[in-house]
């Protein structure tokens, strides 16, 4: 199928999704890599000396990974959808559904991301924190609200495409790189 | 309203959104904040409290699980399996280890009849050990195996077939996202899970190549042999593969031997893929960017649907829906292994039109209860036993769902390496290994030690 030209604000939000995939999701990926590997081996094995609240930067660069994830899974296909029924629909009453239902998907998707912003403010109040550093888990409800929102803007861009050119077309990160 | 009555509206919804192609993550979501809400107020009014107070309180409870399962699930410690192993299997794609494999397989197994096709099957099997994703282990293995396949004139229905049902074995043999995902939802051990795979993954192997062997029986020329390879050749080969070996051995050797825990294991394994990689320069910019994105995006599937089913659950947890369905099931007069059936049955259809991940996390809030209730033979101090052997068979029963018609996902991929052979042909090629699928099933019903000898043994 042709590679429609998108318009520039969904372009510059795949690019962004792109960029923040590949820095912030790598960076996230080799640390867990290295820090790892290296508690484990080096520190724990080697010189019975484990890295002290390892484990916690662990889950904090777990939950970076997963805010940068989410709205770029969104962009490249990713999430699953059962198409089973779409060619039993008329083509007309599948492309409404779609739309109103992703109205619904970004509605649900920013009540989420208002949420965690809230469940955020209250965490350090409450003691949310790692276990052993005590790291607040505040400025990571805060990022993972972050890219639950940015999942409501590609939900968005979804919509404009649905309506505009009766299609979604997916991120091909190649085509933005 | 009743509870019971909630919770079945509560699915039927979720049927509804799941038709409407809302996506599955977002369906449990959906499902899981206005179901809370209305259980809730619902509980809450029934015990005397005002209707705007019940709802304000129904509200509250939703809103809390909303933001507070997500960020559970995004900060599980033992989820940091899901990308590290899936980058594991990235970096031995890019490395070249498994087309060393396939080589080597291929060197050893070739001139048999039906060779070819066995030894792809081989090849999956080693993958798998590499990386938890069947797709991975389809799109990695096809891509090498059937250009081969079609060079001998093997038949599209065998070649297709084989990569296929091979790449389900990602699915089984450890290090599989599927176990993961289903210890996170059911709280039982990811060493011990993994464990309870191999063997079975093993007996699955042999099944295939049965199942291979068989066909070849019947149709001698839907698997001519090839050239046999000459033994230095041979040798050369397996000595390719060693880097292979090396990674898996250190790694999920390491795991079993207790040596690492399953989310070291699984750093470390990225980690030796990556210096194989690094010495073999295969890991150039682009290799490294197509690592890192294929990775965030596998990683992406995982982490929302499992946001969705722990937003689910607790409004399951709240109708008692799974608890009237136990009540229900268990009442039948049909013994512990009839329940079973009725279930592993309902999983073979669902898995005719669902993805497997996603069959996982939308059946398990209620299978697991009914499988908890029952005893099929287990002593009570070893239910956690029967909750492993209960996951190997649900695996299983998700792999053949990744290779039956319609939407044998599987299937697709392999369709999408070989655009030139019919889908009837996939199809088609695909039921002799769907039969060995079934095989062990029975044998894992027969004799639950297939699966629980290994972590009884070795863990206790």
């Amino acid at each position: 199928m042709k590679r429609i030209k998108l318009p520039i604000w969904i372009r510059t939000l795949d690019r962004a999704l792109v960029i923040l995939a590949l820095l912030g999701g790598g960076a996230a990926l080799a640390f867990m890599v290295f820090v790892s590997s290296f508690n484990v081996v080096i520190m724990r094995k080697a010189l019975n000396a484990p890295i002290r609240g390892a484990e916690d930067l662990l889950i904090l660069s777990l939950v970076i990974m997963v805010a940068f994830a989410i709205p770029f899974g969104g962009r490249t296909g990713a999430h699953i959808e059962i198409e089973l029924l779409e060619s039993r629909m008329s083509p007309m009453f599948a492309r409404w559904s779609m739309l109103i239902m992703r109205l619904v998907a970004g509605a649900l998707m920013l009540t989420m991301a208002y949420q965690l912003i809230h469940a955020g403010q209250k965490a350090t109040k409450f003691g949310e924190t790692t276990q052993q550093l005590l790291i607040s888990y505040e400025p990571f409800y805060y990022l993972l609200a972050l890219g639950v929102a940015l999942y409501a803007l590609v939900i968005l861009s979804d919509i404009y495409q649905l309506a505009k050119y009766r299609r979604i077309q997916l991120l091909l990160w190649g085509e933005v790189l | 309203m009743s509870m019971t009555l909630l919770g079945v509206l509560g699915l039927l919804s979720l049927m509804v959104l799941l038709g409407l192609r809302f996506p599955v993550a977002l369906s449990m979501i959906f499902v899981g904040v206005f179901g809370t809400i209305a259980a809730t107020t619902n509980k809450f009014y029934l015990i005397g409290m005002d209707a705007d107070k019940a709802f304000a309180r129904g509200i509250r409870t939703a809103m809390s699980n909303l933001s507070g399962e997500a960020f559970e699930a995004a900060s599980n410690y033992n989820l940091l399996v899901i990308p590290m192993f899936v980058l594991m299997g990235n970096l031995a794609g890019v490395s070249g280890m498994s087309a060393d494999l396939f080589n080597a397989a291929y060197r050893w197994m070739g001139h048999l009849r039906g060779g070819l096709a066995s030894a792809t099957i081989a090849a999956c099997a080693g993958f798998a050990a590499l990386s938890g994703s069947s797709l991975a282990a389809a799109i990695t293995m096809g891509r090498v195996a059937l250009p081969e396949m079609k060079k001998f004139n093997y038949s599209d229905s065998l070649a297709t077939g084989s990569v296929a049902a091979g790449g389900t074995l990602g699915f089984l043999i450890p290090p599989s996202g599927g176990m993961v995902i289903y210890a996170v939802l059911t709280e039982q051990s990811i060493g011990r899970l993994f464990m309870a795979g191999v063997i079975p993954g093993m007996l699955l192997t042999l099944l295939f190549i049965g199942a291979i062997y068989q066909t070849v029986l019947r149709k001698p020329e839907a698997g001519p042999a090839g050239p046999k390879a000459p033994w230095p050749e041979r040798r050369a080969a397996l000595f390719a593969a060693l880097p292979f070996f090396t990674v898996v051995g250190i790694t999920i050797g390491g795991m079993y031997t207790g040596f690492f825990t399953p989310v070291e294991a699984s750093a470390v394994g990225a980690f030796l893929a990556m210096v194989v990689a690094i010495l073999r320069r295969s890991l150039g910019l682009r290799a490294v960017r197509e690592v890192i994105l294929e990775t965030m995006k596998a990683s992406a599937t995982v982490f929302l649907i499992l946001i969705g089913a722990f937003v689910f659950i607790p409004f399951m947890s709240i109708t008692e829906l799974p608890g009237q369905l136990v009540t229900l099931l268990t009442s039948l007069p049909i013994g512990d292994y009839g329940v079973l059936l009725i279930i592993i049955l309902i999983y073979m259809f669902l898995g005719m039109f669902l993805e497997g991940i996603a069959m996982l996390v939308l059946t398990i809030p209620v299978v697991l209860p009914i499988i908890a209730s029952l005893s099929f033979g287990f002593d009570p101090a070893l239910a956690d036993m029967k909750m492993i052997w209960f996951g190997v068979l649900v695996v299983i029963v998700l792999e053949m769902g990744m290779i039956s018609p319609p939407v044998g996902i599987n299937v697709f991929v392999v369709k999408s390496i070989a655009p030139d052979v019919p889908m009837s042909h996939v199809f088609r090629g695909i039921w002799p290994f769907w039969f060995a699928m079934a095989l062990m099933l029975v044998l894992l019903m027969l004799f639950p030690r297939i699966a629980v000898w290994l972590p009884m043994t070795m863990v206790g």
